[in-house]
């Protein structure tokens, strides 16, 4: 039945969505290119339709009730499948915004192949966009606002500075406060953004 | 999108307590900064070289003229920083006590209609100095959590009451905190749109009764 | 500090206020002098605008709750956003001079290393750490509030591409910052051109419109004006005198009186009330200052 197809594709998208808010995952499935075409074949079919009937109707001075309503059902279903088409395109590309913004902008193309599922999945217009929408990204980063980090995080700040204890000898570091020698056992005060990485390779622990 | 849908429409949590922490509390400072007598004689009427505070969310003048064991006002997150590192001591609110809130968890039994007048933060504040300043506060922690503990339970079920009166028109909610209205928020509002909707559609079929 | 109140606000009055952009161009130091033609303000004098780091943080918090919970983009405040990026830029500067002004000081003690920081050095250190912390806090803010934005840029693309016919009540070009204009352009573009590409241009002549209002259901989103909010009715700063439209109950209370047009409704909004209500029952409030979303 005419729609089916475009019903079809919208609840894809739908699930794709749903399955990324629920699991936090950034997952794009598979562009739908056989699925696409056929839509947009089908439409074909229905522009043909309504032209037809459009003939047909001017034969009979736009008197037939029934052939008037078949055109207006005919118009509907080509209206229905093209806001299916875009529907899907959009949820794609609002995805890809939001990818875009989560790895701060930075060449989300081999981020994504980093990420296990390749820029494969992506139509080849995606990827182009996926570029573009990066190199926006990174424009509005810089000049006016350099200073607040546009793609930081929105999270709001809570103990920018944490007391530590140190698990394992490190050795100096230098921070803006001055060189900590991270000796076994001691404890300091230290901004957090400066040792996140010495917590997550358990040289240090958050106390 | 460049906001995850989940702050969409609404607050986290974590933002509603960085909002309260811009509020002012009292503080008994540990040590002293305001200039001697003798410094600012030196200075003369021009300002001396450089404050050695200088914020922009928070009021400075306060911390740069502390002395030690006058109490004093300041934003709630300096005050939680500055007692992080055992430099003051925090006065805890007048609410925040076993009897005044005893009074509170009273008047909420009584009016089933209204809720009592806490201040708009109570909840994070109680929260927040619970976990963070314990031994500032007039009572014993365990005995203050479970007066909060009740007071929010009562005000959740007068809310859950209230909820019969969700309409499509409005509502007024005096005294709700914060966080208690976050907490309602998409499920009040998601309601009070539907209803919205439903009558918006009823009244279109029939224009006029 | 001294600050003079009638600053702050005839400040806070161009701010919202139509401003043309020379004069949101011109004020790069602290003392920016207001300018004496076409400002449709009642206190047309010369002053200096000597406002507050702590003021514009209040007025940006509340800008930034009033944008996370409207439906519709509101107007970019320009000048407040100026003050505020360019402090950011120079506690940035300011911090960095202290912080080498510590280290100086701390490599002369030579007791630098030490295991546990000793008690002075702490007291030394806290200025700097409360500085840091702050300017993170206004950060945050900052680039929370300028998300939202373009989210809300995003949403209502179409919208805005066909806003400058619309009831605005600003033009584009000060609903949105000079970036955000940019952003939208470049963004809305691109977009098109994924939709044209993959999609509309295999759609027969007469359907390829992205923004066509005239078939079942219309394809331009709008804000949606009726959404119910949350809002805190704060009234006029004292300061500033009293609102003409403010009533007075039989109560004694003092409302603000409004209507729920879709209903034939009248309803209040006292002073220090919290109400659930229409977005657009309370936009022109929310406009000017007196009520705001929570």
């Amino acid at each position: 039945m005419y729609g089916d197809l475009g019903s079809k594709l919208v609840l894809e998208a739908k699930r794709a969505q749903q399955l990324n808010r629920s699991s936090g995952a950034e997952q794009l499935p598979m562009f739908q290119d056989e699925l696409i075409r056929n839509i947009i074949k089908e439409v074909g079919q229905l522009s043909k339709s309504a032209e037809y009937l459009t003939a047909q109707q001017e034969e009979t001075g736009f008197q037939d009730k029934v052939a008037r309503c078949q055109y207006f059902v005919t118009l509907l279903c080509i209206e229905r499948n093209k806001r299916c088409l875009l529907a899907y395109q959009k949820l794609r590309s609002d995805a890809l915004d939001t990818f875009t913004w989560n790895r701060n902008g930075i060449d989300p193309i081999s981020s994504l192949n980093a990420a296990h599922q390749g820029s494969a999945n992506l139509s080849h217009h995606e990827q182009e966009y996926l570029k573009e929408y990066a190199q926006l990204v990174t424009d509005m980063k810089s000049g006016d606002y350099t200073d607040i980090d546009l793609s930081g995080s929105l999270t709001p700040p809570s103990d920018v500075f944490i007391d530590v204890r140190v698990l394992k000898d490190a050795g100096e570091i230098q921070t803006e406060y001055g060189v900590f020698n991270l000796i076994k056992d001691s404890q300091f005060f230290v901004r957090q953004a400066d040792v996140e990485r010495l917590i997550q390779q358990g040289y240090l622990q958050k106390l | 999108m460049s906001l995850p849908w989940k702050l969409r429409e609404t607050f986290s949590p974590e933002e509603i307590q960085f909002m309260v922490e811009n509020e002012p509390i009292k503080i008994f400072p540990r040590f002293t900064t305001k200039p001697s007598v003798r410094g600012a004689a030196r200075g003369g009427s021009a300002p001396s070289a450089q404050p050695r505070w200088k914020l922009l969310t928070a009021n400075d003048t306060p911390l740069n003229n502390l002395v030690a064991i006058q109490t004093t006002q300041v934003a709630l997150w300096i005050a939680l920083l500055l007692k992080q590192q055992g430099k003051c001591s925090i006065v805890a609110p007048e609410w925040l006590r076993l009897a005044q809130l005893q009074k509170h968890i009273d008047y909420e039994l009584k009016n089933t209609e209204r809720f009592s007048d806490l201040p708009w933060n109570w909840l994070v504040v109680a929260q927040l100095l619970f976990s963070k300043a314990a031994d500032d506060l007039h009572d014993p922690v365990h005995l203050l959590r479970g007066k909060v503990q009740d007071l929010r339970e009562i005000r959740l079920g007068k809310i859950g009451q209230g909820l019969k009166h969700l309409n499509e028109s409005h509502l007024q909610l005096d005294n709700l905190s914060l966080l208690e209205i976050n907490e309602l928020r998409p499920f009040v509002l998601g309601v009070m749109n539907k209803l919205k909707q439903v009558h918006g559609s009823v009244s279109e079929d029939q224009p006029d009764e | 500090m001294n600050i003079d109140i009638d600053d702050i606000l005839a400040d806070l009055d161009r701010d919202t206020t139509a401003v043309d952009s020379s004069l949101i161009t011109q004020g790069h130091n602290d003392t920016t002098v207001l300018g004496s033609d076409g400002i449709p303000l009642n206190k047309q004098r010369v002053v200096p605008a000597a406002i507050s780091p702590v003021s514009d943080f209040q007025t940006l918090m509340r800008f930034w709750r009033n944008e996370r919970m409207s439906p519709e983009l509101l107007p970019y405040p320009h000048l407040l956003m100026e003050r505020t990026l360019r402090r950011i830029q120079d506690q940035l500067e300011h911090i960095e001079c202290v912080s080498m002004g510590y280290l100086e000081e701390q490599s002369g003690s030579a007791e630098n290393t030490s295991e546990s920081v000793g008690s002075t050095a702490l007291l030394n250190k806290l200025p700097l750490l409360c500085m840091e912390a702050d300017l993170e806090r206004l950060k945050f803010v900052v680039r929370s509030l300028l998300r939202c934005r373009l989210a809300k840029i995003d949403k209502y693309s179409l919208y805005l591409r066909q806003f400058d016919s619309e009831h605005g009540v600003v033009p584009i070009s000060e609903l949105l910052s000079r970036q955000e204009l940019e952003y939208h352009e470049r963004h809305s573009a691109m977009l098109l051109k994924l939709l044209n590409n993959s999609i509309l241009r295999h759609m027969p002549p007469e359907a390829q419109a992205v923004d066509d209002n005239d078939g079942s259901v219309k394809m331009v989103d709008e804000p949606e004006w009726d959404r119910f909010v949350f809002v805190y009715v704060n009234g006029p700063d004292t300061k500033q005198g009293v609102d003409p439209r403010l009533q007075v109950n039989e109560l004694g209370q003092q409302f603000y009186p409004v209507s729920i047009q879709e209903l034939h409704e009248e309803a209040e909004l006292a002073l220090g009330g919290i109400y659930v209500m229409r977005y657009n029952v309370v936009r022109e409030l929310v406009l000017d200052d007196m009520v705001q979303l929570i």
